[in-house]
């Protein structure tokens, strides 16, 4: 009777365990916000390439993960943009793109293209766009306690801490053959992440990040090719 | 059995100061600008050790991150001899002190180099984030670089040509962060040579100059 009454609580405990980690998934989803500026211009054509580049702003450089995520999605699908990495694309056009001298405005692109050999290499890879990414994600609250501990009877932990993070990035498109601004398009995410300690700690993470990065890419794909993945 | 615990102890001490510093050989790309390139013969003359130069660094700041031994030589060497190579027709490293050469025949006049560039490293610097702030890295290089005419007058010089560059760190892998860092601020230099340095005033009228003087010679 005692052992069926054990197995009874188990029981019992595992299913409001259950309950309260799928109600706490639904509530670390991401929510992403995205707003796009366009100004009229032409879609990518044939051979046409764009290229990713993180800016350096005070608050510190561009997360080298968003604009490799970027990359990695836009690269991919059933339309997908053909892109010149921004490591080829600083090293072709070497010093004119390193963080202190790149152009800060696309009215420096008169000037920078009457610099000896860039407008040639511009167009011998063909780049039509260019994409300045600039963002970052920040904690805006945290709470919750947790207590692991290990005894010669067993281990667990016990509590919840939670954490909320907010991922906000702009893309600036700048067409290099027109020496315009194309637009932009901003998408800003927020998710709380959890830790419950239910004997295991048991994560439930929102990526806020990985949602802009997613809203980003999909809008970036559709303003350059006019065409959805 | 006290001498051989002594013993025991001083060695895992050292071992411990061994495993504390962090070394690195700076590797990175150092592309060929994209500059006009004049038709003069420029001699290379650097500081002795230059092109093997070790970096010793060690951080006794509230964060404490340890020693640090970065291997600069190699990479500095390389970005000075590319992005010159850019710049000049010529480009040859020279032993001469001053630019000069010995009168040892007059048909050798015609292979000296129309001028030398100069080049000391003054600083290298790695920042912590305790000294940065947050989980941030910066790394400061600072060059000297005199220009001297074939009979060894100095034209210019030029006494601080920074290069700086600062991200995020990584706790697990700050080695590759410094490495990174030291790049692009190597990199930032090579953009100064290839770029501002030839807009330098003094440097300006002896390119002028000597460009209207002289096709590019070989170089002795």
């Amino acid at each position: 009777m005692c052992i069926l009454g054990q197995i009874n609580f188990l029981t019992i405990w595992l299913e409001r365990s259950a309950i309260g980690l799928m109600l706490l998934a639904l509530g670390s989803c991401a929510t992403t916000r995205v707003e796009q500026s366009r100004q009229p211009t032409s879609v990518l054509g044939d051979g046409e390439a764009m290229v990713i580049l993180g800016r350096v702003t005070p608050r510190g450089e561009t997360e080298e993960d968003f604009t490799e995520c970027l990359a990695e999605i836009l690269s991919q699908g059933s339309n997908p943009v053909r892109l010149v990495s921004e490591d080829q694309f600083k090293n072709d056009l070497y010093p004119h793109f390193e963080s202190e001298r790149a152009p800060a405005n696309v009215e420096d692109l008169a000037s920078l293209f009457a610099e000896i050999g860039v407008r040639a290499q511009i167009e011998k890879s063909n780049v039509r766009y260019l994409a300045w990414i600039e963002g970052d994600t920040v904690r805006v609250d945290a709470g919750g306690s947790m207590t692991c501990a290990v005894s010669t009877f067993g281990g667990g932990c016990f509590g919840m801490t939670y954490w909320e993070d907010d991922a906000s990035f702009e893309a600036s498109i700048w067409d290099l053959k027109r020496e315009t601004a194309a637009g932009q398009i901003s998408a800003d995410a927020n998710g709380t992440s959890y830790i419950a300690g239910l004997l295991v700690p048991i994560p439930v993470l929102a990526r806020p990040e990985n949602a802009a990065c997613k809203g980003l890419a999909a809008q970036l794909r559709i303003f350059i090719t006019g065409m959805e993945e | 059995m006290l001498r051989f615990s002594r013993l025991f102890l001083v060695s895992l001490l050292g071992l411990l100061l061994v495993s504390c510093t962090r070394s690195i050989t700076v590797s990175g790309e150092m592309p060929s600008p994209l500059v006009a390139r004049l038709p003069l013969s420029i001699g290379l003359i650097f500081e002795p050790g230059f092109s093997t130069h070790i970096h010793s660094q060690v951080d006794d700041g509230p964060s404490n991150s340890g020693a640090w031994e970065v291997s600069l030589g190699e990479s500095q060497y390389e970005l000075f001899v590319t992005v010159t190579e850019s710049m000049f027709q010529r480009v040859a490293r020279v032993d001469t002190f001053d630019c000069r050469f010995e009168d040892s025949d007059e048909g050798q006049v015609s292979l000296r180099p129309d001028g030398c560039l100069k080049i000391k490293l003054v600083e290298y610097a790695i920042g912590p984030p305790s000294f940065v702030g947050g989980d941030s890295y910066a790394v400061s290089l600072t060059y000297e670089i005199g220009l001297i005419d074939a009979k060894g007058n100095l034209i210019d010089a030029w006494p601080e040509v920074v290069g700086y560059s600062k991200s995020e760190g990584n706790l697990f892998n700050a080695e590759d962060t410094i490495n990174k860092l030291t790049v692009e601020a190597l990199r930032d230099v090579g953009g100064h040579l290839a770029l501002d340095w030839r807009k330098r005033e003094r440097v300006s009228g002896w390119l002028d100059a000597s460009a209207l003087r002289s096709e590019a010679k070989p170089i002795m």
